[in-house]
């Protein structure tokens, strides 16, 4: 008398969502059955222990894309009763999906083992594997850079005159850097050494002083300088991006001149112009002043 | 009798290896950690200068007692950072957390060793003492002239030869963190700004004649006003001289009609009935100097005239955006025995800048 054997599905597969020990995540299985699934034929799936199913409701679980009739777990078992819109016929490939994290990974790391079995008559069994962690943190680097020049290294507001107020430029500097919280341009005076602003060192000395001012030809004796977006989105202080005769006090410790709190996608460039206007009384003689300009990457 | 496909065992090896491969991936191993929150602040990023530097950033690890810190600046050739001869621990600050640390060539105790290294001198090997760095904590390192606590730095660091982005690395040693900051390194990163203010003087006298009118024995006659108007921006200011045209040979009052006459002038208090003749001068706007003796209290205090140049009135500065005024006041006396005639006198004013 010929022996009843269950045929061997073919081609599992069960695919998690997560392999992590103890992480709950969601399952899709898929295999070959030979003998078909017939409307009212269960589905038994056996998780290996560690696993645990017991959150696991019907609303979790689709065979063939479509809702079960149940799918009630025991133990280790998850048995699935299939309705008409379930069927696989013979040789057809079979769809299992089950949803909503509500299958725990064990907590060891380790080969596992899914049997599948049922009145629908085929059996078989997948290995997953289980894992310390299935993610790797990946980071990268942006080669670090940052760059910076200036467009000039002189400016001469030639021969200052109390008819009018001089300026000179503007020239300009261009930064751009990879540095993830940006960059910061800062001015630094020289002026006389020890005060800033435009000074004629012959005998006998004079400053010229610098200040948040309107400069007023004739009448005001000032310097500063005024700054302006040329490209791109620097950030100026206001106290620079002032126009007409009005100009920002220099300063002999570095000041921030522009800056930006991310990389630049494109360089950034900032116009500069110093001003000054004298007054009748202002020393004759030639003066000067160097601006420093430093760039500094926050990475 | 069925066999068992072995689709099952092959799946299952292959499973076993990638699960094996991934938990060999996996398994946990001391990482270095980043360091964030990174910059480096120059005092100049010029090509070639010498220059302070900032560091700061922020260690997730923190350092244990012993733990060596590399700080390694590109590129370790001649044109590379470069530090100069002698450069040492002294020329080095280190905070954790704003509090500086004590510095030694060596670490003992507490102390951390600094120390530079490389045919450049451009790596720097901090070694922690032995107090404990906190995770978290934001470390400062100044190297250079900034560089004030304990001894004051004398040494820097020259920057590249070249311009562009050079990269300052953190780690190395036994740190367990590491980072990188770039800097940038400028053909030139200073602008001078030029300028010049010409020279300029002004003198105006407000009108070129002074009558002394009739002048009788009763009173010390006396000219109008004459207002001097000075500006110049000289910076060690000017000098107003008045120089008396006199007789041609002596200074006064003269008649050159037959027969001739000089009232001759002194430095003196006019007295009504008395032969006099000379000028005062009051200071106006500006507060001008009037000089001896034309600086008189009496109301008829004169101060004498001479065929040379003396000095009137000087301010020691530029005047400023207002011009400076003095006024010039004619004073002359009579006696019954002056000859009648017309006199006269000529004065030549001259103003003179000292640039």
């Amino acid at each position: 008398m010929p022996t009843a054997y269950a045929a061997v599905i073919g081609n599992p597969k069960d695919t998690l969502s997560r392999e992590a020990v103890s992480q709950a995540g969601n399952h899709v299985i898929q295999f070959v059955t030979p003998s078909g699934v017939a409307n009212g034929n269960t589905i038994t799936l056996t998780f290996e222990t560690g696993f645990n199913i017991a959150s696991v409701v019907t609303g979790d679980v689709t065979v063939e894309g479509a809702a079960v009739t149940s799918a009630t777990p025991s133990s280790q078992t998850l048995t699935i009763t299939c309705a008409a819109s379930n069927v696989v016929a013979a040789s057809g490939t079979v769809d299992i999906v089950i949803s909503n994290n509500h299958i725990t990974n064990p907590g060891s790391a380790g080969d596992y083992t899914v049997i599948i079995g049922g009145s629908f008559g085929d059996t078989g069994a997948i290995a997953v594997p289980i894992l310390t962690s299935d993610r790797i943190s990946v980071s990268g680097d942006i080669g670090f850079s940052i760059t910076f020049s200036l467009s000039t290294t002189s400016c001469a507001l030639n021969t200052l005159t109390t008819g009018s107020v001089a300026s000179c430029g503007p020239f300009y500097f261009t930064v751009g850097t990879t540095a993830g919280s940006g960059y910061t341009v800062t001015v630094q005076d020289q002026g006389n050494g020890s005060s800033p602003g435009l000074y004629k060192g012959s005998t006998a000395a004079k400053l010229i002083a610098t200040s948040n001012q309107a400069l007023v030809a004739g009448t005001t004796e000032g310097y500063g300088i005024q700054a302006a977006i040329r490209t791109s989105t620097p950030t100026i202080p206001a106290k620079f991006t002032v126009g007409g005769t009005t100009v920002a006090g220099l300063l002999r410790t570095a000041d921030t001149i522009a800056s930006s709190t991310g990389a630049t996608t494109a360089n950034h460039e900032v116009n500069v112009t110093p001003r000054a206007s004298i007054n009748a009384g202002t020393p004759a003689g030639s003066y000067g002043d160097t601006l420093t300009f430093l760039a500094t990457g926050n990475f | 009798m069925k066999q068992k496909p072995n689709t099952f065992s092959f799946q299952t090896f292959l499973h076993l290896l990638l699960a094996g491969l991934l938990i060999f991936i996996m398994v946990p191993r001391a990482q270095a950690a980043s360091l964030s929150t990174l910059s480096d602040t120059m005092t100049r990023i010029k090509v070639s200068q010498l220059s302070n530097h900032t560091l700061v950033f922020t260690t997730p690890t923190g350092l244990t007692s012993g733990q060596t810190m590399v700080v390694t600046f590109p590129d370790g050739s001649a044109t590379g950072f470069v530090g100069q001869a002698g450069i040492d621990y002294t020329d080095v600050d280190v905070l954790d957390d704003g509090v500086d640390v004590t510095l030694a060539a060596s670490p003992t105790g507490t102390t951390w060793g600094a120390a530079f290294s490389g045919t450049y001198l451009n790596t720097l090997t901090l070694t922690n003492g032995s107090a404990a760095v906190v995770a978290g904590s934001i470390i400062t390192i100044r190297i250079g002239l900034n560089a004030a606590t304990g001894a004051t730095g004398d040494k820097q660091l020259t920057n590249p030869t070249s311009s562009g982005s050079k990269t300052v690395t953190i780690g190395g040693g036994t740190f367990a963190d590491n980072g990188s900051i770039a800097v940038p390194i400028a053909t030139d990163d200073q602008v001078v700004i030029s300028a010049t203010v010409d020279p300029n003087i002004t003198f105006q006298i407000s009108s070129n004649s002074a009558s002394l009118g009739t002048m009788t024995t009763g009173a010390v006659a006396t000219a109008s006003d004459i207002t001097l108007t000075m500006g110049t921006n000289a910076i060690s200011g000017y000098t107003v001289t008045i120089q008396d045209e006199g007789s041609g040979a002596s200074d006064g009052l003269y008649k050159g009609s037959a027969p001739t006459r000089l009232i001759d002038s002194a430095s003196a208090s006019l007295v009504a009935g008395t032969e006099g003749y000379g000028v005062k001068g009051v200071s106006g706007t500006g507060s001008p100097t009037i000089t001896a003796p034309y600086l008189t209290g009496g109301a008829d205090q004169v101060g004498a005239l001479q065929r040379t140049a003396q000095s009137l009135v000087s301010y020691n500065g530029p005047t400023g955006s207002t011009n400076q005024t003095a006024t010039l006041r004619v004073k002359a006396a009579i006696s019954a025995s002056t000859p009648a005639g017309s006199y006269a006198d000529t004065l030549t004013l001259i103003m003179t800048g000292t640039f």
